[in-house]
């Protein structure tokens, strides 16, 4: 087998696969600002040729798929190890997007729409933070985590790729100011309700990957990030539509002494 | 006067707001969080108020039915450690209907009526496909 051991925000890994050729497309696929290293692995992946993914031994999806689909699986498994095992930060599923230093939250399960959103978001003007974690250090700020943002299909393993300029993509910490809870619903109207920062704190903890194995960082975060910023919550039918309410509603929740 | 609700406190890691509380309930992975009245009760449950002794620390504004609504929420989420048993429903029903009938929608819209909402946490693999939050998506808040 050929290894690739690496860090990622603190955690030792390793992957191994039976084709040195593959270990190229798996340095694509690693989780944002890895870098090698030597250290012992806290936790080990395997890929195959044939399209195995193990995580510490144990089998993740079987090789009918073959290794060009089992790549991003292998990926997911990987960034989602990593959020679970970081010891210095608290990683939230949410899209993350900043301006001026100031970042809005969307927290939101697969499939909610989130990356849709922030795509969107990009488009109208905000700087890319994350499609996928926000990622909380100890000071409630939040890192940046740019993997390449893509939309899935219905059914497709592969997302299609959208294109974010490098000038508009985050690479400084950002602090929460605006924590919004929302999902797509047809012909819904932009009608934002204020959530008190006890409300927006457990509805982080539902999105927080470590909340169970960790819950006494979880909640110190989840419960910092709320006090800091605004919450809402509201459905939302277009993006467009969306994306420029809450671009609004950033610059409203920004103070300007903070600009 | 000894044998009076005690919070329970083992187990729980707790976080406070203004005037609300979240509280992380590690046997059961459940999260609650406390609206203002509920948070205040659940504090000077220190098992030795009596029911009595908590109406008349939680000031005009409270009465017997206020404080059973509070103990009868706490200890549906397992809140308390001693001092009061679960009722029966039918006599939660009536202290909770007679203290909305007396505050009237004021006294909800300003909560005073205690309320505890509680969340069933994920586990990690499944923090990704959350169901989201209040009435809004359906989500696991009661």
């Amino acid at each position: 087998m050929h290894r690739l051991r690496f860090d990622s925000f603190g955690v030792a890994a390793e992957i191994a696969c039976d084709d040195r050729a593959l270990l190229g497309a798996i340095e694509g696929v690693l989780p944002p600002g890895w870098h090698r290293s030597d250290r012992t692995p806290q936790v080990r992946f395997a890929l195959t040729r044939a399209g195995t993914v193990t995580v510490d031994g144990v089998e993740f999806h079987h090789p009918e798929i073959g290794y060009e689909e089992a790549l991003p699986r292998l990926a997911s498994v990987v960034r989602h190890e990593l959020a679970l095992h970081a010891p210095a930060h608290i990683f939230i599923h949410a899209g993350v997007v900043a301006a001026d230093g100031a970042a809005i939250v969307l927290p939101g399960s697969s499939g909610s729409g989130k990356t849709t959103l922030v795509a969107e978001l990009v488009r109208a003007g905000a700087g890319y933070c994350s499609d996928e974690f926000a990622v909380v250090d100890g000071h409630g700020r939040l890192q940046p985590y740019p993997k390449p943002l893509s939309i899935r299909g219905e059914r497709a393993v592969l997302g299609a790729p959208v294109p974010v300029p490098a000038e508009r993509t985050v690479r400084e910490a950002v602090r929460p100011a605006l924590i919004v809870f929302t999902r797509y619903e047809p012909r819904a109207r932009w009608d934002p309700v204020e959530l008190t920062a006890a409300e927006g704190a457990l509805a982080l903890l539902e999105h927080t990957v470590a909340a169970r194995s960790r819950p006494g960082p979880a909640l110190a975060v989840v419960a910092r990030v709320a006090r800091e910023a605004r919450v809402i919550a509201s459905p939302r039918g277009g993006s467009d539509a969306a994306a420029a309410a809450l671009l609004e509603a950033l610059a409203e929740s920004v103070d300007p002494s903070d600009r | 006067m000894a044998g009076g609700p005690l919070a329970r406190q083992g187990g729980l890691l707790s976080e406070e707001f203004d005037d609300e509380l979240l509280v992380y309930d590690e046997q059961r992975d459940v999260a609650c969080r406390l609206n203002h009245t509920a948070a205040l009760v659940w504090r000077l449950c220190d098992g030795k108020r009596s029911i009595d002794d908590l109406v008349v620390e939680l000031g005009e504004k409270a009465d017997r039915d206020m404080v059973h609504v509070a103990l009868d929420t706490l200890v549906e989420h397992d809140l308390l450690e001693s001092g009061y048993e679960r009722r029966d429903p039918a006599a939660a029903r009536v202290s909770r209907r007679r203290f909305i009938r007396r505050v009237g929608i004021a006294g909800i819209a300003a909560m005073n009526i205690p309320m505890v909402y509680s969340l069933l946490v994920p586990a990690a693999s499944a923090a990704a496909s959350g169901t989201g939050y209040l009435g809004y998506y359906g989500g696991t808040v009661r």
